[in-house]
């Protein structure tokens, strides 16, 4: 019997000795689509951070794939299971070319060909133009730099893949390639954190978060 | 070699007597520096007779452990400088931070004294405190300057950062664009000063030399070696100021304590 993909137990971050998300308990399948559901300012983001390791403090456990989150493995984790794509994206200083490539560039990711035929399937997919990889990062819209921003995180090919309010801000066709791009994507974690409806109808499972 | 005029007491009270100029024209046209300028002689003046006294003790004994002892007390007061001036906090950083003047300013001094100077004894006060000086008032100001720009670049682009680390980066390959930006603010004004120096104004060591009796020809040499000592530190303290405080100013997940900057 495998792990689950993703077990959190009692999770819960502070502030400053303040308490801002959680505590929160859940289990996600291998391969399966989970949704964070909850209403703005209920600390989904602030969960998923913390997720990633970004949160100096939290209680709790977090484990991927079996292999649980602490100051000497998440390096590992970061580096082999998950890739994010956060609420606000910074895909830093260049050209939308240059940001794409420059994980590529990681020795982490050393073993990863970069593929342009792939990245140019990948931005059509999700409704992009192809020009795209031309332009400035900082200048694009931040539902184009979400939507690159996965193209990376797919690329990338970790097994979990966390997503921070992919969809908002984006018109029904660029949801609907957001959201097939993410269907297609064969054993796959996924767990996103969103309060949009049509992302709700297509997820596996809801997660609700008070 | 000429003999250096030494000015005595009633010649530097006669120099005061300039003051009256600036003075004078400060209180005419009303700025509201006369108090601060006031204080600012005062303070210059005591603390330039301070130091000559001690200075003069050390010289006279010419002990190696006095010698050091003045050493350390200059990369401490540089220490504090940095912490203050950087605006990162102490607590955490001091001890990285002396470290990283203390190697950065000895390595370059030792070098100079040792090898190019060639002076019989490594702590010959006349040499290592005045050297020492010149290489860490310059180490201080390009840690000051690389430190802090360091930590700011990282806290102001943080999003990037962290995406940087979500994508497979490790610490040092998500800090290197901030790295790289801070070198360069840092060491600036050293090469600045290289690309002009003796164009403007002659060096303070070169004018010091001069006046003291040496020739031209002895004053280039002992600037120039100064001046290669002094980009050495600096590359050497911004590098290790910033390696060094590394390790504690992030969290074991790579993330920047928020307590790092003030």
């Amino acid at each position: 019997m495998h792990s689950p993909a993703i077990d959190i137990s009692g999770l819960s971050v502070s502030s400053g000795g303040k308490p801002v998300a959680g505590p929160v308990s859940f289990t996600v399948d291998r391969g399966e689509t989970a949704l964070l559901y909850g209403a703005s300012g209920s600390g989904k983001t602030t969960l998923l951070r913390a997720l990633m390791g970004f949160a100096e403090e939290t209680q709790g456990s977090i484990s991927f794939m079996g292999s649980r989150v602490e100051a000497r493995s998440v390096w590992h984790i970061r580096q082999g299971l998950l890739s994010y794509v956060p609420q606000e994206v910074d895909l830093g200083p260049g050209t939308v070319r240059d940001s794409v490539m420059r994980p590529f560039s990681y020795r982490a990711n050393r073993g990863l060909a970069w593929d342009e035929a792939r990245a140019a399937n990948l931005m059509d997919g999700l409704m992009l133009r192809r020009d795209i990889m031309e332009k400035s990062a900082r200048r694009l819209s931040g539902g184009e730099k979400h939507r690159v921003a996965l193209a990376v995180a797919v690329m990338l090919g970790r097994p979990v893949m966390l997503l921070d309010e992919i969809t908002s801000g984006l018109d029904r066709r660029s949801k609907l390639g957001v959201l097939d791009l993410i269907s297609s994507l064969v054993g796959v974690t996924v767990l996103a954190a969103s309060h949009d409806d049509l992302f709700r109808e297509r997820a596996e499972r809801v997660i609700e978060i008070a | 070699m000429r003999e250096m005029i030494d000015i005595s007491y009633s010649s530097l009270a006669l120099g005061y007597l300039l003051l009256i100029a600036p003075l004078a024209l400060v209180l005419i046209y009303r700025v509201p520096v006369a108090r601060g300028l006031a204080v600012s002689v005062l303070r210059m003046t005591l603390q330039l007779l301070f130091v000559g006294l001690y200075l003069q003790v050390v010289f006279d004994m010419d002990r190696w452990w006095l010698t050091g002892l003045w050493l350390m007390a200059m990369v401490a007061a540089a220490d504090l400088s940095v912490l203050r001036e950087s605006g990162l906090r102490a607590g955490r950083l001091w001890a990285p931070a002396f470290l990283a003047i203390f190697l950065g300013t000895l390595l370059p001094l030792g070098y100079f004294v040792r090898i190019v100077l060639r002076a019989p004894e490594f702590m010959a006060p006349q040499y290592v405190i005045p050297i020492g000086g010149m290489i860490m008032g310059n180490c201080l100001r390009a840690v000051i300057i690389g430190a802090g720009r360091f930590y700011r670049s990282i806290e102001e682009s943080r999003s990037h950062y962290e995406y940087s680390l979500a994508c497979g980066a490790s610490l040092r390959e998500a800090t290197a664009p901030h790295m790289s930006r801070a070198m360069h603010e840092a060491l600036s004004p050293t090469i600045a000063t290289m690309m002009t120096i003796g164009l403007v104004s002659l060096p303070g060591m070169m004018t010091g030399i001069l006046m003291a009796g040496a020739s031209p020809a002895e004053a280039i040499k002992y600037q120039i070696a100064i001046m290669i000592s002094i980009l050495t530190g600096t590359v050497l303290t911004v590098v290790l100021g910033i390696e060094l405080t590394r390790r504690r100013a992030f969290t074991p997940f790579g993330v920047l304590r928020q307590d790092t900057l003030r």
